[in-house]
């Protein structure tokens, strides 16, 4: 851990690296936006590509000899590698029959995956990557920073020198390197022995290798070596042609916002080439850990992955540190579970940069639930080496908050003592930088314990859910939600419950956040089966009920209450008569900050209208990712939480900032922590802003701005 | 040949709709279409594109229909023109030495500008790899809108025993893999002009 430490200061403070890189990512993710907009049902796309990859993994066996059966016939000769040392040997013997001395090589993250060049060249051959950017990583001896763009952190001046030798100064701009490349591999590419490709897909009912590029460098390594060798994973296996089109338009859409990659071949078989006697096909498949991923049923859809990069496109601690630090060969997200899986636990530190945000499952195109894997690694981590004592804290922050509201104001004014956070430093791992919210003596179940419901029957019924927040630290959201709903005729229950549970699982303790997932699920369900609609105020809470229980219960009764369960706004803008009481006593700007569990929820405009009635000038200050608290993440002392926290969220708090707006707005109680400390604005939630203006308390906006 | 070529045309989008979608998406990804009204215009289109590249050797591959013409024209007007079956044993000298390669295509789309060309030989899959020109022919009954109105096509293709490769190819060869610029014409053409020939 220390030098996972010491490798995210370095990467927090190259900021060229960073620049190129955040750069890279946006371009990513705004190409994606883009080609979304364009292409036919992208839902649509994404189910079937969910499908198909749930249907061909299910049945590899049956695919992987149909595969075979159907390349055979065409001439190709198949190898089933076990692991990476068969596959390069394999491929080394092939080199050494052949006598061949130079390879050429189109991008393979597969060949990645198994180092395959370094034993080759070790034998004396020659292997020439000819992809741009892996080109450029091959010269630099560096591994790929990202999945599609693998030498996105390198500047033209970097480059310029990379290709450089003693004799010849490439100048540092586009054109000048682009000719030096293509001259100089021209004659690499015509004088190659053996071509080296990957797969993008391979189709069992024909027997066909698809090959996505936009250089075309895999057209020249497949066609001019006598020798074509292809290593694929065999998780790359599709069964049909109509398969086949759906991935080639899911990858480009999602990796580059491209609608197909510049070319696509279809290879069924070797091709002749003029009298050349001897033109083969090798196609070596590679195990390498899949098959124990796809044995174990909870994981497996971890061989969903098409490889497009969209997961670390919008991965908040990625774009910080890049996936030299947020990586081992496989990198972002999908990268923690892929290297558990294929180069052993020891080697996924990396996995606590994982934030546990979801914005990689929102993004990725076949519906794979990469924090689940991510929490399932951790979970393995735990197991092998116990949980560290700064998480076990972490964990436990609901029983903290609550010692700390008993003893309120006491331990408002200790926490804001530079002696005390000292200590709370050295001894709980919080970090003493990080401003903590105020704690209320006074707690939201005090009062609901002294509350008399409206007992009048309505046909809407409301269970809430309160979670620590609206509790311990600002108990006037908790009954401003309950009192707006009373107020509009609806019956409120607060049943029992626990806190949601959601460190346990950002910090892998799954077993932990089943019995939580389990307790709230089973006291919420009388409720619901009765017709009451479980609403909480905490956007992670409801994250919590609709997306998480489910995932870590996968029984019916989750997918009950998840069905009925409702982010709180959503709920209110439901109810006309709500509307109807709001009064328009404020005037002013104010910013809207959407979490990221909020995202998964769906779209928040119509919350923006109701806050809008209020005469608030409202609008969403957004980068498009997470503003890097991550739940408790942004508490824990040192680099690996506060330090990469504040690094993450700078570029939007440089938004506020500029934003010129009076305050903001955020229903989410972490967020609101991160984004007062970082941008010097107060932030408040919709709830107690809806509550005043019910009121008619025009005064309240001067509370907001000038609370400390 | 024929049966190979046989497909169900969608009836939703006309024939114009689709190609001025193709010259619209192919524009955008820096390429140029260009109509020929009949097989005879055919030699003057290429060689417009021809000399305004400014080529000095072309290589025609050998599904192209009417190529003795083509050749004829070419070579009236200084350009050295070549069949590739007549290239060897030097074909790969002669390819990486040609400034246009001169192809056939078998279908066309048109929500993509993709064109799809079926090789059977490895040295006619070179002739639209090598050149940094590119002249794909495609007739506009073989202009479909979506990529999966290709299905029927390559899933034929595809069973046959005879090994085969089938290229899409859409625009010209690009790379942004430097500083995220893109810039056209790494390995492959930096040129892509695709004739719609309207039969």
């Amino acid at each position: 851990m220390t030098d996972l430490k010491d490798k995210i200061l370095e990467g927090i403070e190259n900021t060229t690296q960073r620049r190129a890189l955040g750069a890279a990512m946006r371009r990513g993710r705004d190409g994606r936006a883009t080609a979304l907009q364009i292409l036919d049902q992208p839902d649509k796309l994404r189910e079937r590509v969910r499908r198909t990859k749930e249907e061909a993994i299910a049945n590899l066996d049956a695919l992987l000899e149909e595969f075979t059966l159907n390349a055979t016939k065409r001439g190709a000769t198949i190898f089933l590698a076990k692991d990476g040392s068969a596959a390069v040997n394999y491929i080394a013997e092939i080199a050494k029959v052949n006598k061949a001395k130079l390879i050429t090589k189109s991008k393979s993250l597969t060949s990645e995956e198994i180092e395959m060049n370094p034993p080759l060249e070790a034998m004396g051959y020659e292997v020439v990557e000819t992809d741009l950017g892996e080109r450029i990583i091959q010269i630099a001896k560096e591994k790929p920073i990202h999945l599609v763009f693998p030498a996105a952190h390198k500047t033209v001046e970097q480059i310029a020198d990379l290709f450089s030798s003693g004799q010849s100064k490439i100048q540092p701009d586009h054109p000048a390197i682009m000719k030096f490349v293509r001259e100089n591999l021209r004659n690499i590419f015509l004088s190659a022995d053996i071509g080296v490709t990957g797969a993008n897909v391979a189709i069992a009912e024909t027997g066909t290798i698809v090959i996505e590029t936009n250089e075309g460098n895999a057209r020249l390594v497949s066609s001019i070596p006598k020798i074509q060798v292809v290593i694929m994973g065999m998780e790359k296996i599709v069964p049909s042609v109509e398969n086949a089109i759906d991935m080639i338009q899911a990858h480009p859409t999602s990796a580059t916002g491209q609608q197909l990659t510049t070319y696509v071949s279809f290879i069924s078989g070797r091709s002749p080439l003029n009298d050349q006697q001897r033109r083969e096909l090798y196609i070596v498949i590679l195990d390498n850990g899949r098959t124990k991923i796809r044995s174990d049923l909870d994981i497996r859809e971890a061989l969903y992955c098409i490889r497009c990069g969209a997961c670390m496109n919008i991965c908040p601690t990625y774009e910080v540190v890049g996936g030299h630090v947020f990586g081992y060969i496989y990198p972002g997200p999908i990268g923690i579970p892929w290297t558990a899986g294929v180069h052993g636990l020891e080697n996924t530190d990396f996995a606590a940069l994982c934030i546990s945000c979801g914005l990689c499952h929102e993004m990725c195109p076949a519906d794979i639930d990469i924090p689940y894997l991510i929490a399932k690694v951790k979970e393995q981590q735990n197991e092998e080496r116990g949980q560290s004592f700064v998480n076990k804290v972490m964990i436990r922050s609901d029983e903290f908050a609550k010692i700390a509201s008993t003893v309120a104001p006491i331990s408002n004014w200790a926490l804001r003592q530079t002696s005390f956070r000292y200590l709370l430093e050295k001894t709980l791992g919080i970090d003493r930088r990080r401003r903590l919210p105020k704690f209320s003596r006074g707690t939201f179940d005090v009062w609901w314990s002294r509350h008399t419901p409206t007992m009048e029957e309505s046909h809407r019924k409301v269970a809430y859910f309160v979670d620590v927040y609206a509790n311990y630290n600002r108990p006037d959201i908790g009954i401003g939600a309950v009192t707006l709903l009373e107020k509009c005729g609806v019956e409120v229950v607060v049943p029992e419950q626990r806190t949601s549970g959601m460190p346990y699982f950002s910090y892998g303790e799954l077993e932990k956040a089943r019995a939580t997932a389990s307790y709230n699920v089973e006291h919420m369900l009388p409720f619901v089966r009765k017709g009451y609609c479980v609403v909480a105020t905490e956007p992670t809470a409801t994250y919590c009920f609709k997306e998480l229980y489910p995932r870590l219960l996968k029984n019916d009764e989750s997918r009950l209450v998840a069905q009925h369960t409702n982010e709180y706004l959503d709920y209110l803008t439901t109810i006309e008569s709500f509307k109807a009481s709001i009064k328009k006593v404020f005037s002013g700007k104010a910013g809207f900050h959407i979490s990221c569990h909020q995202r998964a929820l769906g779209k928040v405009e119509a919350t923006l209208d109701l806050l809008r009635m209020t005469g608030l000038d409202v609008k969403v200050i957004e980068t498009g990712t997470c503003c890097g608290m991550g739940g408790t993440f942004g508490l824990k002392a040192g680099v690996l939480g506060y330090g990469l926290s504040t690094e993450v969220g700078l570029p939007l708090f440089e938004l506020f900032k500029k934003s010129e707006i009076e305050f903001g707005l955020t229903e989410s109680s972490v967020c609101t922590m991160q984004l007062e400390q970082g941008t010097n604005l107060r932030f408040d939630h919709p709830v107690a802003l809806l509550t005043a203006a019910v009121d008619g308390r025009s005064e309240y906006l001067d509370n907001i701005r000038t609370r400390d | 040949m024929l049966e190979m070529l046989a497909t169900n045309m969608p009836p939703n989008v006309e024939l114009q709709d689709r190609i001025s979608q193709f010259q619209k998406e192919l524009r955008s990804l820096g390429g140029q279409c260009h109509l020929a009204a009949k097989p005879v215009e055919l030699p003057n289109i290429i060689l417009e594109i021809v000399l305004n590249a400014n080529c000095k050797l072309a290589i025609i591959e050998s599904c192209i229909d009417n190529n003795d013409e083509i050749r004829s024209t070419l070579t009236k007007h200084g350009i050295d023109a070549l069949h590739i079956q007549d290239s060897q044993p030097h074909t790969l000298e002669f390819l990486s030495k040609a400034d246009v390669g001169i192809t056939h295509a078998d279908m066309a789309v048109s929500q993509t500008a993709t064109v799809i060309i079926r090789t059977a030989r490895d040295e006619d899959r070179l002739v639209s790899c090598l050149p940094r020109v590119h002249i794909a022919i495609v007739s506009t009954t073989r202009l479909v809108e979506k990529l999966t109105d290709a299905t029927q096509y390559l899933k034929r293709n595809l069973q046959t025993n005879e090994p085969c490769v089938i290229s899409f190819a859409s625009g010209p060869s690009r790379t942004s893999d430097i500083e995220m610029k893109q810039v056209l014409g790494v390995h492959g053409p930096h040129e892509v002009h695709v004739i719609l020939l309207e039969q």
